[in-house]
């Protein structure tokens, strides 16, 4: 029975101890600085040179026509449901206009909430 | 005794991913077993040669979750030797980090796996407990728990700070400590002993006409570390012990692991302190043409021997990449390994070589006339051929017949 010393002693110390799980969808819980969640799109910023879309390797961007975005006239689309949050997208991108940020809610029951968010 | 067929798998509790395996049983004991391989497709090394070399170093990260550092790395590394370009010394440093926490973190769920499967579900618990940690050093390294894209072409995508390398320094203690005590745990309890000591003997001989790789060869005695035989980034310098037991049983294996995951505390202690200043790494274009060159590169992942083949013919994307994952290398000495076992041991001689089926395969048949693919399995493959040789047994005539 002496070798079973450790044993009993890691036994009492987890009885003791706080539980080690969390109640995740009923507790909070926040996502360390540099998490790579939902992107984010700054569109004043944008200068539509489409540097992320040739990057992205899972072709979850896509240019379309943009009026406002200067000079060239088009911005991106972000397709989350193809994304694969590798983040070569803000890490290439020019004007800094993409982020990466700490969200990781990504379940929605319309297709708008599974969208990048953009800020104009 | 006339011997009876056992089939198991594709889908069965015993096994977490598509595999079968027809076992041929005289009584409650196996005499043959035999593998059918091919209801996991996935095409990646043909997504691969669609991909630049940048992209297809996150399409390579994909091809396994638990060690995707491993295959993420290898790419890189790979890439490295084609682009010819040295990344600097703190980059292979954090890769490194990258690399042995994702050892302790696959060797901790392994074992977590393996004593779910012999029926110590406290032990599971445990070990998963543990791991967890792991996880949250990988958020706060890379900002991904599971599919970490550490390393890129040229060195490593994030630097570390000061803070985060005592934090590594006090859990790398903590996991060396953990690892003492399953240690201890696995060789005094009876229900450990009772279904791993003689389980699933691999002799050495075996492991090593079967090239059996990693810690399942590693258990048999063959001194097989990639670490060790070809020291890649900075395992020359750092404190690497090559670890190895004779028995090649199924506790032998667990034994091998979890002294494996005490030297990856180690070195990853050695690590925090002996981190070196300076860049992470050096910038290639995204879009960058690779010279014409042929490369091999070479990486121990938690599971044994990863080898990445790349053929480039000048260009944007590279002509051939090819993979050879550890599982499909230790998949053959599941053969030698079940025979003459109970059937109450499958479970545990098929989880001992820790499979990942996901990883190992990648067939897949193109018609280049027509630019389709066709996935086939075994029966219709063999449907096909026969149709095939009807249908042109004449034109062969002169050649074959």
């Amino acid at each position: 029975m002496k070798e079973w010393g450790f044993v009993w002693r890691e036994a009492i110390r987890r009885l003791i101890s706080k539980p080690f799980t969390i109640h995740y969808p009923f507790v909070k819980v926040e996502a360390v600085e540099g998490y790579r969640g939902r992107i984010e799109f700054h569109l004043s910023k944008c200068k539509g040179c489409g540097m992320c879309a040739m990057v992205c390797p899972s072709k979850a961007i896509t240019m379309v026509k943009e009026e406002k975005v200067k000079p060239s006239g088009r911005m991106p689309v972000f397709e989350l449901a193809r994304c694969c949050y590798c983040g070569l997208c803000a890490e290439y991108c020019p004007a800094k206009a993409i982020k990466l940020t700490k969200d990781y809610h990504l379940v929605g029951f319309r297709k708008e909430d599974i969208k990048a968010r953009v800020i104009p | 005794m006339s011997s009876f067929k056992l089939y198991v798998g594709p889908i069965h509790p015993a096994l977490k991913e598509p595999i079968g395996f027809t076992f041929e049983v005289e009584g409650e004991r196996i005499v043959n077993v035999r593998l059918n391989l091919g209801f996991n497709h996935r095409g990646i090394e043909k997504l691969l040669e669609e991909k630049t070399w940048l992209q297809g170093a996150f399409v390579a990260e994909h091809i396994c979750g638990i060690c995707s550092g491993a295959h993420h790395g290898c790419y890189c590394q790979g890439v490295e030797g084609v682009f010819e370009i040295e990344p600097p010394l703190r980059g292979l440093f954090i890769r490194t980090i990258g690399w042995e926490l994702e050892r302790i973190h696959s060797h901790l769920l392994w074992l977590g796996v393996m004593f779910h499967e012999s029926g110590f579900d406290t032990l599971f618990m445990y070990t998963w407990r543990d791991r967890e940690r792991t996880m949250d050093l990988f958020e706060e390294l890379s900002g991904r728990r599971v599919v970490y894209s550490l390393s890129t072409i040229g060195g490593a995508r994030r630097d570390v700070s000061e803070n985060f390398l005592s934090k590594l320094k006090r859990q790398a203690r903590y996991f060396k400590e953990r690892a003492k005590f399953y240690e201890r745990l696995v060789l005094n309890d009876a229900t450990v002993l009772a279904r791993f000591r003689n389980v699933g003997v691999l002799r050495r001989e075996d492991a090593l006409s079967l090239s059996a790789v990693g810690p399942t060869a590693r258990g048999s005695g063959v001194k097989k570390d990639v670490r060790y035989e070809e020291p890649y980034a900075i395992y020359e310098d750092s404190p690497f012990k090559l670890v190895v037991e004779e028995e090649g049983d199924a506790l032998a294996k667990t034994l091998v692991r979890i002294r494996e995951i005490e030297v990856s505390a180690e070195i990853l202690e050695w690590i925090a302190d002996k981190i070196p200043g300076g860049d992470i790494r050096v910038k290639i274009s995204p879009m960058a043409k690779a010279p014409v060159n042929e490369v091999i590169s070479r990486v121990e992942a938690p599971r044994g021997e990863l080898l990445y083949y790349f053929n480039s013919t000048g260009g944007l994307r590279p002509y051939r990449v090819k993979v050879r994952t550890p599982t499909f290398a230790n998949l053959l000495p599941i053969i030698k390994m079940i025979e003459g076992q109970y059937i109450a041991d499958i479970p545990v001689v098929i989880a001992s070589i820790d499979p990942c089926i996901a990883c190992c395969e990648r067939v897949v048949l193109v018609d280049v006339k027509e630019g389709k693919r066709k996935v086939l399995s075994k029966r219709e493959l063999i449907r096909y051929s026969r149709k095939w040789f009807q249908e042109n047994l004449k034109e062969l005539k002169g050649e074959r017949l």
